[in-house]
């Protein structure tokens, strides 16, 4: 992609990209924690 | 619909929904972002007008993700589900973030083409009003301990919130402003040529997907948390 508003193109895409994947890093933690915690609390004698 | 409000029944149709959709979603956003990336520069926008195939599905999202929660708030306020005030709670950060995201991707498309970052019209002022009111709907929530009384207190502002949507959807039809008009949802048909209407469309496909994918899990994790939270009560207790 070539031209004088390439960049601003390029910046949006990053943002967006990085913003998506971010925020499902962050959701898919917060759930694999939950599902820890009962494991942990459901095994604990 | 309340069948699935009971949260054992919810766990186990998402746990079978989840993958499916998790597939469908990555398909439509892999496809969208090949099309949005390989499609001709507009005659008037050049190759700013890829920015959209961002924008325009990030905010419609936006708008459904608001709409979902307003529902969800109003079904917890009348009928009193479990699973209303969770799925409300759980789709704001979310709605959010698409908002943000909305609001980024129209300034960057809005320096190259209008020759300013921001202007203060009708659309742009309600879209980002719409994402002060996400702000104080997630601030409020956090700021009450008792859990009742904040699902309360959100399910109020959160429908009172609504009224914004219309504003957003109307703004460019009442008011006279620099943002344009709708080209898509309009009596005869879109107004855009398919070569970007496609990728348009399916990443808009995609970015909704996504959405319920995150929303599902983020309920998901409420459950487990609460469920974790009761556990630990019981064995501390």
């Amino acid at each position: 992609m070539s031209g004088p508003f390439a960049l601003y193109v390029w910046v949006a895409y990053g943002i967006s990209l990085c913003a998506l994947a971010l925020t499902v890093v962050v959701t898919l933690t917060a759930y694999h924690k939950a599902k820890r915690a009962i494991k942990d609390l459901e095994t604990k004698p | 619909m309340f069948e699935y409000a009971n949260p054992k029944r919810f766990m186990d149709a998402s746990a079978r929904l989840l993958p499916w959709l998790c597939l469908a979603a990555a398909a439509a956003l892999i496809a969208g972002l090949w099309l949005a990336l390989t499609a001709p520069p507009d005659y008037q926008q050049g190759v700013t007008v890829r920015i959209m195939f961002l924008h325009v599905p990030a905010a419609w999202t936006a708008m459904m993700a608001y709409g979902l929660m307003a529902l969800a708030s109003i079904i917890g306020l009348i009928n009193r589900h479990p699973l209303a005030d969770v799925a409300a709670r759980t789709a704001a950060p979310l709605g959010a973030v698409f908002t943000a995201l909305g609001l980024a991707t129209g300034s960057l498309w809005g320096r190259p083409m209008w020759g300013a970052w921001w202007v203060w019209d009708g659309r742009l002022t309600s879209f980002l009003l719409l994402l002060l009111i996400y702000l104080g709907y997630i601030a409020l929530g956090n700021a009450i301990e008792d859990e009742t009384r904040a699902a309360r207190a959100c399910a109020i502002l959160a429908i009172v919130g609504a009224v914004n949507l219309p504003i957003i959807h109307f703004s460019v039809v009442w008011w006279t402003t620099l943002h344009q008009g709708d080209s898509i949802l309009r009596p005869g048909g879109p107004a855009i040529a398919p070569v970007f209407l496609w990728p348009l469309l399916l990443m808009a496909t995609g970015f909704t997907l996504l959405f319920f994918v995150l929303w599902i899990i983020r309920i998901r994790t409420e459950i487990l948390a609460r469920r974790a939270r009761v556990l630990m009560l019981r064995q501390t207790g």
